[in-house]
């Protein structure tokens, strides 16, 4: 029996590919209650709660083609502290509410990081990330990023450690700022928005003079050696040089050798270095991709068009890019390691091939054997973890 | 009530921005150089003597916005149907005395002024049927928004040092908004460039999936003078990708030279003209192919 005054949870989840299966069924008149295991136990013992879609924040459908946000009727006020914490807990929730007042985090980026396009979210219902499909056991460790620009966007508060040169022309470029943010960018109450909740060892390799961008060679290398003096396990890298540096070549080997992995977008120019190196996973972009002129072919891609992205002042932008895909991989890798930190870095480069959508014999140029599938990699380390 | 218009401008404009004593843009004007296939006007020899390829300007509206096709997609992903009008002429964009004149920032591009100041605007490019341009048009009010996350670019210091070198994520697209607050719809002339022959689009209306995360009631459309290996960048098409920009030689067309060493030719002394060149460390991106500005009155 439902109360007079009905007490009300409202929640807003992440996961498109959930809460696009429920608008279907929704749509075609059939009962579900999402993929939440809370919530589908709170329907079935409480026969007159019901679920329903609610339109949140104006932005939010124009961004998106799904939804979001959800509203549950609750039996009784007692009922909602015990969902509300299993909600909370869930990963694929960002925020939930028993409130008629609820209000959504603004802004309403639970879709940050999802492309924008219909065809593009398809491949990013795929290439889903569920981190509690990974059995992660420290998740103190960091990921190491060497990018350009130096971030500074309200998602990604308390979300990096900073190392490079502060000026206002190095936040006027946001290539950094954008890498961080499908890696691993946060709301204000901790939600994750980005691909993972890793915190970010973030290396500008860049200064300028106030007029003109310096690449810091020195610099540079200073990253790649606190790369491998450090524990962390995955670095993702978007930058490319047309020369061969005998140095960077030997530090890359000594990451595979420390039980490290790198991550490399496939570079859109004819710079082929670090992506040339042996060891190095090399990320195209699933949609819209192409052969790169260095004539490197792609391990494996994940969605890099049409992407929502951080920008400067705090904004977003829609931008594509082999550098916004290889953030989707580091993520997953950082996740696998974390989940089972026995596998060196050429099993875990095995499992990520053998877990893509669309798994080839061959690697495509463009796609490499597949597109990323973190849900499937999480599913093969859980199986094969000794660890525990 | 309020329309907020964003144009993407892409490929070969130069932005010349008119700022006041105070160093306040009051304007900024854009041009496009002439540099079409068949046209007897065009020589495709530049002053270097390299040879051009040949350029196709063009707006794209969405059907939707006129009405007469399905809405849009997502924002990032352009129009359903597109709706391609070849440019030459001068745009009109809707007055609204409301708002500040004032434009806010500046795009991301290589900086043609020279530091002697030995370069100037030819003269008459915005107020007659100049032959060296395709279309011009002049924003005021709003701002640009950065999108400065790409490759990296190098342009180099030449001719005889006339320009400082400069190294940056130069633009590929350069995105200009504005918002007017009292209109619902977009209404856009197009005038032949001695400013004859207005003709008037049906009004543009926002649709709603062209909202932006802030919710705004936005038309969009593009401004583009592509190379005409594929002017409309259709993804199935194959995108070309450079690691030297010649196309920006086409900018010097819109340029006089008046330093009293002679034309664009004899002050070369036998280099090519500067173009902007994918630094030896770059981050990886999409873009290609980027515009020039120039400070100036005009």
């Amino acid at each position: 029996m439902l109360l007079p005054t009905q007490p009300n949870l409202r929640f807003l989840t992440r996961d498109s590919d959930i809460t696009g299966a429920w608008w279907s069924a929704h749509s075609a008149g059939a009962e579900t209650s999402l993929g939440l295991s809370a919530v589908r136990r709170y329907i079935e013992v409480h026969g007159g709660t019901s679920l329903r879609f609610l339109e949140p924040v104006a932005g939010i459908q124009r961004i998106h083609p799904l939804p979001l946000a959800f509203s549950l009727d609750l039996a009784s006020a007692a009922d909602a502290q015990e969902l509300l914490r299993a909600l909370r807990e869930d990963p694929l929730v960002l925020a939930a509410d028993v409130s008629n007042e609820f209000t959504f985090p603004t802004p309403p980026m639970a879709i940050f990081g999802l492309p924008v396009s219909p065809e593009a979210n398809v491949a990013r219902s795929i290439c889903r990330f569920d981190i509690a499909r990974f059995p992660v056991t420290c998740e103190g460790t960091r990921i190491a990023v060497i990018d350009a620009g130096e971030p500074d966007h309200e998602l990604l508060v308390g979300v990096l450690d900073y190392y490079g040169m502060h000026s206002a022309m190095q936040k006027q470029q946001v290539h950094g700022t954008a890498v961080t943010g499908v890696l691993a960018a946060k709301l204000a109450g901790g939600a994750m928005v980005g691909c993972c909740n890793a915190r970010v060892a973030y290396f500008n390799a860049w200064t300028d003079s106030g007029s003109s961008f310096i690449f810091e060679r020195d610099f540079y290398v200073r990253a790649l050696l606190s790369f491998l003096a450090s524990d962390m396990r995955v670095l993702n890298h978007s930058l490319s040089s047309t020369k061969h540096d005998d140095v960077v070549a030997w530090l890359f080997g000594r990451a595979e050798e420390l039980g490290k992995v790198v991550v490399c977008a496939l570079p859109a120019t004819r710079h082929p270095y670090p992506a040339a190196f042996d060891s190095v996973v090399r990320v195209g972009k699933f949609k819209g991709g192409r052969t790169s002129p260095t004539g490197l072919t792609a391990s494996v891609s994940a969605p890099g068009t049409g992407l929502w992205l951080l920008d400067a002042e705090a904004s977003y932008r829609p931008g594509s890019g082999s550098s916004f895909a290889a953030p989707a991989v580091s993520a997953a890798l950082w996740l696998a390691a974390m989940s089972c930190p026995n596998f060196s870095p050429a099993d875990l480069r095995d499992m990520l091939i053998r877990t893509v959508r669309g798994l080839t014999t061959t690697p495509h140029s463009n796609i490499g054997y597949g597109l990323l599938d973190a849900h499937a990699l999480g599913e093969l380390v859980k199986a094969h973890c000794s660890c525990r | 009530m309020s329309v907020t218009l964003r144009i993407e401008f892409a490929g070969l404009c130069l932005y010349v921005l008119d700022k006041d004593k105070d160093g306040v843009t009051q304007r900024v004007g854009v041009v496009m150089p002439n540099c079409r296939n068949n046209d007897n006007n065009v020589d495709s020899r530049h002053a270097d003597g390299t040879i051009g390829e040949p350029h196709v300007a063009y707006m794209r509206l969405d059907a939707g916005s006129l009405g007469i096709g399905p809405v849009s997609g997502e924002s990032g992903d352009g129009p359903r149907v597109e709706l391609i009008h070849r440019l030459l002429g001068e745009l009109l964009l809707p007055i609204e005395d409301a708002t500040p004149r004032e434009v806010i920032g500046e795009p991301l591009v290589p900086i043609l002024n020279s530091q002697h100041g030995d370069i100037a605007l030819k003269p008459d490019l915005f107020t007659t049927a100049h032959p060296d341009i395709v279309f011009r048009t002049v924003l005021v009010g709003g701002h640009f928004v950065a999108k400065r996350g790409g490759k990296t670019w190098r342009f180099p210091s030449s001719l005889r040092g006339t320009f400082a070198a400069q190294t940056a994520p130069f633009e590929g697209t350069v995105v200009w908004e504005r918002e007017f607050k009292s209109l619902e719809a977009i209404k856009l002339t197009m005038t032949s460039l001695d400013g004859t022959a207005p003709m008037t689009f049906p009004d543009l209306k926002p649709l709603a999936q062209h909202g932006d995360h802030e919710g705004r009631s936005l038309v969009m459309i593009k401004l583009a003078n592509l190379c005409a290996h594929n002017p409309i960048e259709w993804d199935e098409l194959d995108l070309r990708v450079v690691q030297e920009d010649k196309d920006f030689k086409w900018l010097f067309r819109l340029l006089d030279d008046t330093s009293r060493i002679g034309d664009w030719a004899t002050r070369l002394d036998d280099r090519p003209l500067p173009f902007p060149v994918l630094d030896d460390n770059s981050m990886e991106g999409d873009e290609d192919c980027t515009g020039g500005k120039f400070y100036g009155s005009f």
